[in-house]
């Protein structure tokens, strides 16, 4: 008896700490990539199936078995990234994320804004170069400021960005395929079977990169992605590669976006796209499609200034800092 | 122990442990919190260059190389580039490819060149607008004759100069990319594409300046001739007597048509924080259009201006506050505690 009343208090106050947790940690906005049709534009569903594969669930995951608030952002994927249905929605949903608004699921951000409540962005692919554009022209000095949406609440109310495999510099994917150049490179990924507008938009061309029409953004966008290749896809990419998106662009790297990089010379945090914040976590073994729907649970690998400390010092550049974990787990871990 | 409650413990127990063995990685909420403290003493609009990093307005304005391999990755990659990245219309665009073996520094490239990947090649090219239409048909030589500096070093040249075929509207920009096909007598082939702006600018840099201090803050003057009444962007980075990049400055504003004045305020703190003594000078500077995206690319102008010679101390010594950092600061403290 007195067994099951020690039991009861530390599960009542392990159920006390978690719900605590739950009412004070942080919201996460999940913000999907590229879509070759519209349906994660139209459809709830869809937008929330983009972080789901079978049994394995990336927002199940990084929620803490959803013991955190969540949000689930849909846009249209099929259009350059700084249009209104893109970036414009974007901005749009996570303002009303950040007012308590559900997401068409019912899922919401408990905490408001006003209520002092923190959020945070998770990005995958396309979904980060929308994050880029939208934090970067959120002042009234910027090139693009509050362009089609509501930039500057929104980087008001997020706290940080975290993005997974993104096309910061474009994909050479994107160039491949828009080159008509696909031969024997078998881009297979969903998103990028055509040259449609929103492919156009993320080539690896200075003239149409994010960069080009944003400056750095107002809230620090955390960096990660996956190193393992995709057959056939990767041997046409430069570098490491999470066989979609290149590492010089999943690292938001200054100079060209099709430098070779890899975990042992990833570009640090002080040669970004902008000259302020872009920040290292680490490189996965993972590919473009693990890296958001918790399949693959594998190594992951510190990079330079990445955030892996070993004995209370930063890890070496390539060192083996996890063997079994997917990306989704890893941000479970950083809140 | 109830049902719910099994439940409850064993589905949270998981991430309890996970927690207590994640103590490698540090919370991302503290680390971020720490950084914004110290990026809050600067304003969104002038924001120091990390040491030893290069021009951010020039290296933003460094044509890409796109460089595509054969089948499964082989080799010879045909690399192809523009001169530029934004041209006006009269301008001739100088575009390159080259075929070479890459390094072989990546283990999933197969760099060795296919058996019947020899020369000589023939390179031709297409210039394109978004939808696919082809405005101009190219022909590259290696023959240094024309836009190609040196016959026979293995760099293949092509110019167009852009006439009123695709022009944009004043004000406005648009991409064409140009794709270029490689081919050999084998019929082995290489199709690379890249791309460039077709820029219409609404105002353009006169390359006049002046500057001033006032109240602590670096103030530029630019002169701009507006044919057409809308918003610019100009950014500028100040350098210091070596041609080092310290601060990357911006400002937006809605100009009308005729010759104006813009100014370009650099927030003093990071200019006191250098220690510079002497004169500084705009390193770079460029007006971009921006009555809607694609903005309207202006040209750069690369040590335009210097001023008079200044002390560290004719800087302001105050941090600038910048609101919405300390703010989410404080949110992202308060959770960690």
């Amino acid at each position: 008896m007195r067994y099951l009343s020690a039991l009861r208090g530390v599960v009542g106050a392990a159920l006390f700490s978690v719900a605590s947790q739950s009412f004070a940690a942080d919201c996460l906005i999940f913000v999907h990539g590229k879509q070759t049709d519209t349906n994660t534009y139209t459809s709830y569903s869809a937008a929330r199936n983009y972080w789901v594969n079978g049994s394995d669930d990336f927002i199940k995951t990084a929620t803490k078995n959803f013991t955190t608030d969540y949000y689930v952002v849909g846009y249209n994927g099929t259009r350059p990234y700084w249009e209104s249905q893109s970036a414009g929605e974007v901005a749009n949903e996570i303002v009303a994320a950040t007012n308590g608004t559900p997401d068409a699921g019912g899922n919401g951000c408990s905490k408001t804004y006003a209520q002092g409540g923190t959020f945070w962005i998770v990005a995958h692919s396309m979904g980060s170069t929308i994050t880029d554009y939208i934090l970067g022209n959120n002042d009234p000095s910027d090139p693009n400021y509050n362009y089609n949406g509501p930039y500057d609440t929104v980087a008001q109310r997020v706290s940080l960005a975290m993005t997974l495999g993104g096309a910061h510099r474009g994909s050479e994917g994107a160039d491949a395929v828009c080159g008509q150049s696909s031969g024997g490179c078998n881009w297979f990924a969903g998103w990028i079977q055509d040259c449609d507008d929103a492919t156009y938009w993320l080539r690896s061309s200075n003239d149409v990169q994010v960069r080009t029409y944003s400056s750095a953004p107002a809230k620090n966008i955390y960096l990660t992605g996956g190193y393992e290749a995709i057959f056939g896809a990767s041997a046409c990419l430069t570098g490491e590669d999470d066989g979609v998106v290149q590492y010089a662009s999943i690292f938001a790297c200054d100079g060209s976006a099709s430098a070779s990089y890899n975990n042992s010379n990833a570009c640090g945090n002080s040669y970004k796209q902008e000259v302020s914040g872009f920040r290292n976590l680490d490189g996965s073994h993972e590919n473009h499609g693990d890296e958001r729907d918790d399949s693959d649970s594998d190594t992951r690998r510190q990079i330079p200034d990445g955030i892996w400390t070993c004995s209370g010092s930063p890890c070496s550049p390539n060192t083996v800092v996890q063997s079994s974990m997917t990306s989704a787990k890893f941000i479970s871990i950083l809140y | 122990m109830n049902k719910f409650s099994k439940i409850a413990v064993l589905s949270v127990l998981p991430f309890i442990s996970s927690v207590a063995s994640a103590a490698d990685a540090p919370k991302l909420g503290q680390q971020a919190a720490a950084e914004y403290l110290t990026l809050s003493k600067y304003p969104e609009w002038t924001l120091p260059v990390p040491a030893g990093a290069p021009n951010p307005i020039l290296s933003e304005r460094e044509p890409d190389v796109v460089t595509r391999p054969g089948p499964n990755g082989a080799g010879p990659a045909l690399s192809v580039w523009a001169g530029e990245i934004r041209y006006q219309r009269g301008d001739t665009v100088e575009l390159f490819a080259q075929l070479e073996n890459r390094a072989s520094n990546d283990a999933d490239i197969l760099t060795t060149p296919s058996a019947n990947a020899k020369g000589p090649w023939a390179v031709s090219g297409e210039v394109v607008n978004q939808s696919g239409d082809t405005l101009a048909s190219l022909t590259f030589a290696d023959d240094g004759k024309g836009s190609d500096e040196t016959a026979g070093d293995g760099i293949y040249s092509a110019s167009y100069t852009l006439g009123e075929i695709g022009q944009p509207a004043v004000g406005q920009a648009t991409s064409l990319g140009f794709r270029v096909t490689a081919e050999n007598d084998a019929q082995e082939q290489r199709i690379a594409m890249n791309g460039f702006q077709y820029s219409h600018p609404a105002a353009t840099l006169t390359g006049k300046f002046t500057d001033r201090i006032v109240d602590g803050n670096l103030v530029i003057a630019a002169q701009v001739d507006v044919v057409k009444a809308g918003r610019v962007h100009l950014s500028g980075v100040i350098n210091n007597p070596l041609g080092e990049s310290l601060v990357i400055a911006q400002t937006s504003a809605v100009l009308g048509e005729g010759e104006q004045w813009i100014e370009l305020p650099v927030y003093g703190l990071p200019l006191r924080e250098a220690g510079v003594a002497g004169a500084l000078s705009l390193g770079a500077v460029t007006l971009t259009t921006t009555h809607g995206m694609p903005n309207a690319l202006g040209e750069v102008l690369v040590d335009a201006h210097s001023t008079k010679a200044v002390l560290p101390t004719a800087f302001t010594d105050k941090p600038f506050g910048r609101e919405a950092l300390l703010e989410a600061a404080a949110r992202l403290n308060a959770i960690a505690q």
